[in-house]
């Protein structure tokens, strides 16, 4: 991320907090001036007052950020990272429901669970990952295509109690409880572990992306696709490689989720909108690595912030989603920001000059008073 | 299924097409003009909230028979209004169109359900049954109410999108600025003005679709919409961006999808098979994608890109 990408995120940010804070303050009870100094008060009071699982949100937005942002570096848009994540989840839970069953708990039963639900992502995200690479079919669609097929099929999956996977089913709605189970990841006072493998992904990223031949493969597929192929590169195999690992990395992202967050997965008629949440974190945050780690953390703390917010303010839970909607929207508009900035620094350095003529030609007028001197 | 005759069948299937066939429509005036449009979901919603929001109040005022009629501008102005977010961001800023168009449908999503809560105090707003009272006319044993004259001029809205878009000089300025935005320039035409335009006409198609899906749902709430949308963008490229073929894939997909949901309860599965049927219309794009991937794919040329005006 260099400087210009960190200040017009920061630009996003700012302008984004500060107009949803006064679409906001509109729809409160109270008067507007103090429903928008509320909503800036009880943000930070989140913050103060629920450090613990902000950083299990960050943890799992920094995994599904850096999902998406490994697509887009490819030029791959996968949208699918919500039905991968989900499947992600339903297969973690239903592994560790199995080794339950043969008495296999703890360490072993959520490290397996882990891979799994990392491969049950890469699975569904890999029919889109063929289309796209070898019939050309863009990915937007069919990735979409696939999240609603994800979803079903696991809600079908959990509600049949005929299903091959129903014993992981507690009800016709719900999976079981893997923290009952004794499979969950451990915590430390009320941080879950994930926080590392978070930091693993985020690591692993910057470094496979900056300093391997993969990595600049990647960017170069990116960057174009006509200039890759002249240079030898097989763009259609590396992006099913590149769709196949952000898929596999959005798989991972919701098994680390509910093993070691949320215990449980329950049956939803539209795809989780945390899944989409991680376009949204790739795209604020450049696609970098400490971008995405520094957006996420945001974004953490504006979902939960979404309670407190609704109990202070009297408005809906959705106000925190409007704020992180709207800093997207300021992110992608950074062609607008950045041609406001260019023509004040423009200004500023028309201002500049001016001044240093004005200060050359006094300069030049004392030393011609000091020539006829 | 067939309870009321063929007319009967037919009727009930083309309400539940309607939104299919206006949400390809709203995105093929947008995509034609050269703005890719993820963001008819978002339009969709725009759509469904004004129908409930504006039925609810003003059901004090006028008739229940006659306050959808009362509801359609409202309805348009919030599609237009919404359809702003996604051209002043692509148009003016340069925004990717795609991002764009995903912001659009957060935004809306988000900032509406926040307007519904403030309106009642929870997350959905229910009306009741506007048509129940309603016989215009009866053909066989099926009663014609107003949605179903509804679902009929929607049909018209669309042939009439198609006339313009073919047959008009404003269509032809459209098409023009999705193929190729440099030529249309150098003979004329003002590309970015024309792109706000069918933007705008992409918004009223788009909040129209809502409509039709809270008029069956009778509310709007977090799920009313739920992906319909993206639907629609599959039907305008299996439609191949051409309006008539939207009418008739949509009428196929809303046929299927009725007819799963009839089905459903006899199906061996119990509840659980309610997911299996809503399944269906989303294979099925995928399958028909794959069967028509040799196929031309008749996509404007210059969809997705952002033109730059050279003078």
């Amino acid at each position: 991320m260099n400087n210009k990408q960190f200040k017009l995120g920061f630009i996003a940010v700012v302008l984004g907090f500060l107009v949803s804070a006064a679409v906001i303050a509109l729809l409160a009870e109270g008067g507007f001036i103090e429903s928008f100094v509320q909503f800036f008060v009880t943000y930070f009071e989140t913050i103060i007052k629920y450090p613990a699982d902000i950083i299990n949100k960050t943890a799992f937005y920094i995994i599904l950020g850096i999902a998406v942002a490994t697509g887009f570096k490819a030029g791959v848009f996968n949208i699918g990272a919500a039905g991968q994540m989900f499947a992600g989840q339903y297969f973690a839970v239903v592994t560790v429901a199995w080794l339950g069953q043969m008495g296999i708990d703890g360490a072993p039963a959520w490290m397996l669970g882990l891979v799994i639900g990392t491969l049950a992502g890469a699975l569904v995200g890999l029919i889109p990952a063929l289309m796209k690479a070898y019939l050309g079919l863009h990915e937007v669609v069919t990735t979409i295509m696939f999240n609603y097929i994800s979803i079903f099929v696991i809600d079908f999956l959990i509600s049949n109690p005929n299903s091959p996977t129903a014993f992981a089913s507690r009800s016709q709605m719900e999976t079981i409880n893997v923290k009952e189970i004794g499979s969950s990841i451990p915590m430390i006072g009320d941080v879950s572990l994930i926080i590392f493998i978070a930091v693993g992904v985020f690591f692993a990223f910057d470094y496979v992306m900056k300093h391997t031949t993969l990595g600049l493969e990647i960017r170069s597929v990116g960057y174009n696709k006509e200039a890759a192929k002249n240079a030898g590169i097989n763009v259609n195999t590396k992006m099913l490689q590149v769709f196949l690992i952000s898929a596999a990395l959005a798989g991972l992202a919701g098994a680390c989720w509910v093993l070691g967050v949320d215990y449980s997965v329950a049956t939803t008629s539209t795809p989780p909108a945390d899944g989409f949440n991680g376009i949204n974190i790739a795209i604020v945050g450049a696609n970098t690595g400490i971008g995405v780690a520094l957006i996420s953390t945001l974004f953490a703390s504006l979902a939960i912030a979404a309670f407190p917010m609704q109990s202070a303010l009297s408005v809906s839970m959705k106000t925190t989603q409007l704020t992180t909607a709207l800093i997207l929207l300021f992110a992608c508009a950074q062609y607008g920001i950045e041609k406001y900035l260019d023509k004040r620094s423009a200004n500023a350095s028309a201002d500049k000059s001016k001044k240093a003529e004005q200060e050359t030609a006094k300069l030049e007028k004392k030393k011609d008073k000091g020539g006829k001197k | 299924m067939f309870d009321n005759g063929i007319a009967g069948f037919f009727l009930v299937t083309l309400l539940f097409s309607m939104p299919y066939i206006l949400g390809a429509m709203s995105g093929i005036f947008s995509e034609r003009s050269g703005i890719a449009n993820i963001g008819v979901e978002g339009l969709m919603i725009s759509g469904a909230f004004a129908t409930a929001a504006g039925i609810t109040l003003f059901s004090n005022w006028v008739s229940p028979e006659m306050v959808i009629f009362v509801v359609i501008p409202v309805i348009i102005l919030f599609g237009v209004l919404f359809s702003f977010i996604l051209s002043v961001t692509t148009i003016k800023f340069r925004a990717d169109q795609i991002i764009a168009g995903v912001a659009l449908n957060s935004i809306a999503f988000a900032l509406l359900l926040t307007v519904v809560y403030r309106m009642v105090g929870a997350e959905q707003l229910f009306y009741n049954n506007i048509f129940s009272n309603q016989n215009w006319f009866t053909i066989g044993s099926v009663t014609i109410t107003t949605e179903y004259i509804l679902a009929i001029l929607g049909i018209i809205a669309v042939l009439v999108g198609n006339f313009v878009l073919f047959k008009t000089p404003f269509g032809l300025r459209v098409r023009a600025s999705g193929e190729n935005p440099s030529a249309a320039e150098s003979m004329g035409i003002n590309v970015n003005k024309i792109r706000y335009q069918a933007v705008a006409i992409s918004g009223m198609y788009g909040a129209l679709a809502g409509m039709f899906l809270s008029l069956t749902a009778r509310g709007f709430d977090s799920v009313t919409v739920a992906g319909q949308g993206f639907l629609a963008i599959a039907i305008l490229i299996l439609a191949r961006w051409k309006p008539v073929n939207a009418i008739i894939i949509g009428y196929i997909f809303g046929t299927i999808t009725y007819m799963a949901i009839v089905a459903g309860g006899n199906l061996p599965f119990g509840p659980s098979a309610v997911y299996l049927t809503k399944l269906i219309p989303y294979v099925l794009t995928i399958i028909v994608l794959l069967l028509t991937v040799k196929m031309k794919d008749g996509a404007p040329k210059a969809v997705g890109s952002n033109y730059i005006s050279e003078q």
